[in-house]
This record gives structure tokens, C-alpha cells and sequence, in this order.
């Protein structure tokens, strides 16, 4: 690469002018979702239902971080089964091996 | 120097012949860095889940509220949070040439990281010179928790000293910068699980 390292190559799209909202929406959601995980962790419920609410709120977090700012979704598709596979097995397999510890424990 | 073959499977993930328009040709660098978080995530999984295991195993776990601070820790991650878009925005300007833009919310980006380092050694010390103190070796919950949040304050470091060198690089490269990005919203994603298990699953 020489004279203009700044420039990328014609085949890298530049955002569209919209993509600026949806950024800023992406924001926004974050922001309220990370104060509703503080919210539901005073509230006076079920404790099951706390853990599901906070998992649950954690997967949307995550995925607004992977679609609005990494922008996921253009990458190429084959690119993305490679990406999302272990960070979806990753996860699914702690779940499950949290789900077993908790069973171990309840048989002792 | 790659392989044909290397090359190859670089062009199958770069190119997607039946995706439709809006997708972009991935260059190597960002193949390369996608396929380091990945296994980058393998790690991170690996300390959570031996934290869920190590904790639905003891006999005894403190309820994270009463010797973390939720309300700091919150602040934290909006920081974080934050700055990943301030870091897509400096992409967006460094993508359309607007030099300045692109180096404000660059700064940004490292002021936030910053911020967030110096959040976690403020708690860090808190923790450490409090009424109970609680170190390295206290425990389990606390070996545990500075295992996984130090891990990973060790990548926000990382981040602000590479964001730091493309800042000052006297000919910053947009499509460096893009490379960064990518590991910087991975710290960030990275953060949102540790938030959610390690400082608010409650106990009981």
C-alpha cells in the first residue's frame, strides 16, 4: 500500500447517511438496557425469574453490539456461520454445563 | 505469503456469491482479526464457565451486591458501552475522508476506554483497602472475579494502547483502524456477560 493509506478499496461500501440513526437507536438501547439489568436485579420476584430476565436482557445486549456496531450482518455469509458458531456454541455449552453443576448439586 | 489454499478459503469467507447487495468484501486483516476473537471468545468462555461451575458448586457464595459496587460497575459499562459507538463513528469518519471528525471521536473512543480502566482500578483499590478487604486469594468469589475482569481489563488496556498508536500514527490507516474496531466492540461484548453473571446474578 503506499500513497493513501487512508483510502479503502472500492469494493468496501461506504455506510449509507440512515446507518446513523439506527447507530444512535443502538446506543440508546444499551444504555437503557444496562440500567433495566440494575432495575430487575432489585426487584422483589422470584429469583429464577431475575436470572432468566437478566440472561435474556445480556443476549439482546449482545446481539445489538453484534448487529448495529459490528455489523454483522454484512459480513459475507459464510464469514458469519464461522463467526456466530462458537460464539453461539460457547455460551449454549455453559448454560448446559451450569444446568449439569446445578443438577450435580441437587443430587448430593 | 499465504498458500493457494489459505487464499482460497480467505476468498470463500471474504465472498458470499449468493448473498445479495449491502455486502462487503471482507479485506484479510479483518478475516484475520474475526478469526482471533473467535477463538479470543473460546477464552472467555472458558474462565465463565469454570466461574459458574466453581459457584454452583460452593457451599457458600456472597451475593455479588454486597461487596461489589453495582451502581459503578453500571457506570462502567455504560462507558464501554459508549464507546463502541463513539468507535464506529470514527470509522464512518475516517471511511468518508473527514479527517477531523475521525480524530475527535477517535480520542473519544480512548477517553471512554480509559475511563473505564480507571473505573476498574478505583475498584480494585476499593476492594482491596476496604473495611473487609478482599484480594487476589480471599476466596473463591474473589480469586474469581479478578480472574475474569482483569482478564479482561488486560484486553481494554490493549485496545486503548493500539487505539492510542493509530491516533498518533503520523499516517493513520483507515482500514487499520476498521481492524481495531472489530476488537474493540469485542471487548465490549465481552463485557456484557461479565456484567450480567459475575456482578448481578443475585444469590438468593
Amino acid at each position: 500500500m503506499t500513497a493513501d493509506e487512508d483510502v479503502l478499496p472500492s469494493t468496501i461500501s461506504v455506510p449509507k447517511p440512515g446507518r446513523g440513526g439506527r447507530l444512535v437507536l443502538g446506543l440508546c438501547g444499551l444504555l437503557a438496557l444496562t440500567a433495566l439489568e440494575v432495575l430487575v436485579v432489585g426487584l422483589p420476584v422470584d429469583r429464577t425469574a431475575r436470572i432468566t430476565a437478566l440472561v435474556g436482557l445480556a443476549m439482546v445486549k449482545a446481539l445489538v453490539v453484534l448487529v448495529a456496531f459490528m455489523g454483522i450482518g454484512r459480513e459475507s455469509r459464510l464469514l458469519r456461520l464461522a463467526l456466530l458458531a462458537p460464539l453461539l456454541l460457547a455460551p449454549a455449552f455453559a448454560v448446559a454445563l451450569m444446568l449439569d453443576a446445578a443438577f450435580r448439586v441437587t443430587q448430593r | 505469503m499465504s498458500t493457494p489454499a489459505a487464499s482460497a478459503a480467505i476468498g470463500a469467507l471474504a465472498l458470499d456469491p449468493e448473498a445479495g447487495g449491502g455486502v462487503e468484501r471482507a479485506s484479510a486483516g479483518k478475516i484475520g482479526m474475526w478469526m482471533f476473537l473467535a477463538t479470543d471468545a473460546m477464552g472467555f468462555a472458558g474462565l465463565l464457565m469454570a466461574y459458574a461451575v466453581l459457584r454452583v458448586r460452593a457451599d457458600q457464595w456472597p451475593d455479588p451486591q454486597e461487596r461489589l459496587a453495582i451502581l459503578q460497575a453500571a457506570v462502567m459499562t455504560a462507558m464501554l458501552v459508549t464507546s463502541s459507538f463513539t468507535m464506529t463513528m470514527a470509522v464512518r469518519a475516517a471511511r468518508a475522508h473527514r479527517a477531523t471528525a475521525r480524530a475527535v471521536w477517535h480520542a473519544a473512543t480512548i477517553l471512554l476506554g480509559a475511563g473505564f480502566l480507571g473505573g476498574q482500578v478505583i475498584e480494585y483499590d476499593h476492594l482491596a483497602a476496604g473495611a473487609t478487604p478482599m484480594r487476589l486469594g480471599t476466596d473463591v468469589f474473589a480469586s474469581t472475579f479478578y480472574a475474569v475482569t482483569g482478564y479482561h481489563g488486560l484486553h481494554v488496556l490493549v485496545g486503548v494502547l493500539v487505539l492510542l498508536g493509530l491516533l498518533l500514527a503520523p499516517r493513520a490507516r483507515a482500514r487499520s483502524l476498521e481492524v481495531a474496531a472489530i476488537f474493540w466492540h469485542f471487548v465490549d461484548l465481552a463485557w456484557i456477560p461479565i456484567f450480567s453473571f459475575v456482578y448481578l446474578l443475585p444469590t438468593s
